[in-house]
Order: structure tokens, then C-alpha cells, then sequence
């Protein structure tokens, strides 16, 4: 039994970007200026649609970002992807947080600044058509076993974004002095 | 958990046996090992994650994650240091796991301390800067979030996690010899 043919992965990254080596990148991906990627994590598009992932964005370990759709997933800037995370939104906003082991089903499109708190599932609400995409609005928390909704006031909201500057900055210092990292261009 | 507990085996050559009797698995990844400390009897099964490389951002020899002695790290638990902000600059902060703690599969494990005779059931999320103190039981698919303090002789369970039913006196004897009885049946075929 022969295994489906996957086309050839298409890796761009920014040559500040930081790669793993202990990585599994499939599909047409774009990683821009800044991004790390931690080792263990998995970046797949299933139909060889472009995955775009914007500046400065964490992928921990363990988390899986898949693409499912035809068309283009972007991700945006200072995103971070929690360990053991698995998103497949069509796309996704800035300054978004997706907590340890949260998962995120396909037809959903999030804003900026939400936070999926860990364990939670978001998927969409089930009074929307069938295969129609729900836009999350900004400032969106889902948290507890029921995965409910809730917004954030934005209180400490300077103080979180600075907080993930210096994180990544840090990150940047740290991981290659212990990691093989990927050549990037 | 008697003389009668069937033996619990791995393929031989799968599992690094260390001086003091730590067995590690060949499939676990361990970056920044040289940050690592394993008391000795340990266990860590396939497909672990422990990350020494994030380690304080101070200059000099850090331990980053300091485990005890009859420990178990079960299959495809994460174990990954918090980190903050401390005057401005980010750091890292180390990991403490005491003696006779078992954490079983698909954890992921922020915590700051774990004390000994603690079990972590299966698929538990432990947030950063998590204290749990001495004999503790968290219960399966528990989430404890950030900053959470886990007192002694005490069982917890939910998402959020809450205490649900405190432990009896005897606790301390049971986990120990449960602990040393684990290590001993786990053996190569």
C-alpha cells in the first residue's frame, strides 16, 4: 500500500526567525521576521494551501497548527501557541493566546487578543449554519470545562504584551544556545 | 499494588539505566541535560519532553529542573520551567520535583515545586508557578491554573481544579511503597 503522494514542502522563513531542528514543518509555510518554533511542535497544511505566520509569533512544544482549507490560513503578529495546543482556524488575529492543550476547530476566524484558556475547545457555535466560519471577537476568553465565552477588559493588557516582548527576546538568547537549529534564508 | 503485581516490561536497549538506577528512555527528548538533575531510581518513559534549556537568564550553573528519587515521568508529559518577569527582565525559573512523585501520561507540568509523595493522574495540565506541597493527589484531566497552592494531604479534581476530598494519615506509606514496588517491577524484558 503506497501512502498518498505529499507534495514537496515549501519552507520560507526570515532569516531572524529561530527553527528547531526537532520540528515537522509540511505544506507551503511562510514564517516571517522573528518567529521561534520550539522543538517537537507541527506545522502542517493538508491541501498545500499557504500557512502565513505573522512576526514574532511562540510556537511551544507539542502545539499543532494545521491548515484543512483550500485557501490561504494567516496568522498574525505575537501570537503564542502554548505547548500542546492544535489550532486549525482559518485564521487568526494579533496578540492571541492559546493556553496549554486548547484546541481550535476549523471554521473559525479569531480577532486579536483573545485568550483560549488551557484544556478548553472552541468550536463553532452550533445555532450558525452548518460550514459557515464565526468570526471571535477581540477580547474574547474562553475558559472552564464548559469552554465558555467571556471578555476581557483589557486590564494589564500593556504589561501582558510587554511581558511577551521580553519572553521572546529572551527565548531568542536562550534556544540556540541548546537547540540545532534549521538554516534559514 | 502486592507481591502479586504483574512486572512491568520495555524492550531491552530502550531504556538508559544510570549509575543510581534512573531509567530513561531512549525516545524521551531532553534538551539542556547538563541542566537536569535525577536523584537516582527515576523513571522516564518514551516520549517525554523535559526542557533544561530554559534555564534563569543569569550568568553561571543553573539547575533548571532538580528530580528526586522514585520518580515517574509517564509517556508524552511535558515538563517545561514558568517564566516571568523579574525587575524587567524575563527569566525562567527552576523546577523542584521531591521524592516518590508519579506523574502519568499527557501531562504538561509548569509547575514551580511538587513535593514528594504526590501523584498527578493522566492527561493534567499544572499551570506555571503551581505549588504543590507534600501528599497530594491531583486527579486525572485536572487543570490547575496559575499560581495555584496545593496543600498537604489533599486530593483535587476539575477544570478549574478544586479541592474535592482530603487524604488519610497513612497516605505517606502507601505512595512510598507504592512508588519503590513500581520501580522494582518495571524492568527489561
Amino acid at each position: 500500500m503506497s501512502r498518498t503522494q505529499v507534495p514537496p514542502s515549501k519552507i520560507t522563513a526570515h532569516s531572524t526567525s529561530i527553527i528547531c531542528q526537532d520540528t515537522d514543518l509540511r505544506g507551503d509555510i511562510t514564517i516571517s521576521e522573528g518567529v521561534i518554533v520550539h522543538p517537537k511542535s507541527t506545522i502542517l497544511s493538508l491541501n498545500n494551501a499557504p500557512i502565513i505566520i505573522g512576526k514574532n509569533c511562540i510556537i511551544e512544544e507539542g502545539s499543532i497548527i494545521v491548515n484543512r482549507n483550500q485557501e490561504m490560513m494567516r496568522i498574525g503578529d505575537n501570537n503564542r501557541f502554548m505547548v500542546g495546543c492544535r489550532i486549525e482556524a482559518n485564521s487568526i488575529g494579533n496578540w492571541n493566546t492559546f493556553q496549554p492543550r486548547s484546541v481550535v476547530s476549523s471554521n473559525i476566524i479569531i480577532s486579536d487578543n483573545c485568550t483560549i484558556s488551557a484544556g478548553t475547545t472552541l468550536i463553532p457555535s452550533p445555532t450558525i449554519q452548518e460550514g459557515a466560519i464565526e468570526t471571535i471577537p477581540s477580547y474574547t476568553v474562553v475558559y472552564g470545562s464548559n469552554s465558555e465565552k467571556r471578555k476581557w477588559d483589557g486590564t494589564g493588557e500593556l504589561s501582558e504584551k510587554n511581558l511577551r516582548e521580553k519572553h521572546i527576546e529572551y527565548l531568542r538568547e536562550i534556544i540556540p544556545k541548546y537547540n540545532r537549529l534549521r538554516p534559514t534564508t | 499494588m502486592g507481591a502479586f503485581d504483574p512486572i512491568i516490561t520495555y524492550e531491552k536497549g530502550t531504556y538508559i539505566e544510570t549509575d543510581t538506577g534512573n531509567k530513561v528512555s531512549r525516545k524521551a527528548s531532553i534538551t539542556g541535560a547538563t541542566n537536569i538533575i535525577l536523584g537516582g531510581k527515576s523513571i522516564i518513559k518514551n516520549d517525554t519532553i523535559l526542557r533544561g534549556d530554559l534555564r534563569r537568564s543569569t550568568a553561571g550553573q543553573h539547575v533548571v529542573l532538580s528530580i528526586g528519587r522514585y520518580c515517574l515521568i509517564g509517556e508524552n508529559s511535558i515538563i517545561r520551567p514558568p517564566g516571568k518577569l523579574h525587575k524587567g527582565s524575563f527569566t525562567f525559573y527552576p523546577i523542584r520535583i521531591s521524592d516518590f512523585v508519579h506523574i502519568q501520561s499527557n501531562c504538561i507540568i509548569e509547575a514551580a515545586s511538587i513535593g514528594s509523595c504526590v501523584e498527578i493522574g493522566k492527561n493534567c495540565i499544572i499551570g506555571k508557578f503551581v505549588i504543590i506541597k507534600d501528599l497530594a493527589i491531583i486527579l486525572p484531566d485536572t487543570v490547575l491554573p496559575e499560581g495555584t497552592i496545593v496543600p498537604p494531604m489533599s486530593i483535587w479534581g476539575g477544570n478549574p481544579g478544586k479541592l474535592v476530598d482530603t487524604l488519610p494519615e497513612t497516605y505517606q506509606e502507601t505512595m512510598e511503597s507504592k512508588c519503590k514496588n513500581y520501580y522494582l517491577r518495571f524492568k527489561s524484558a
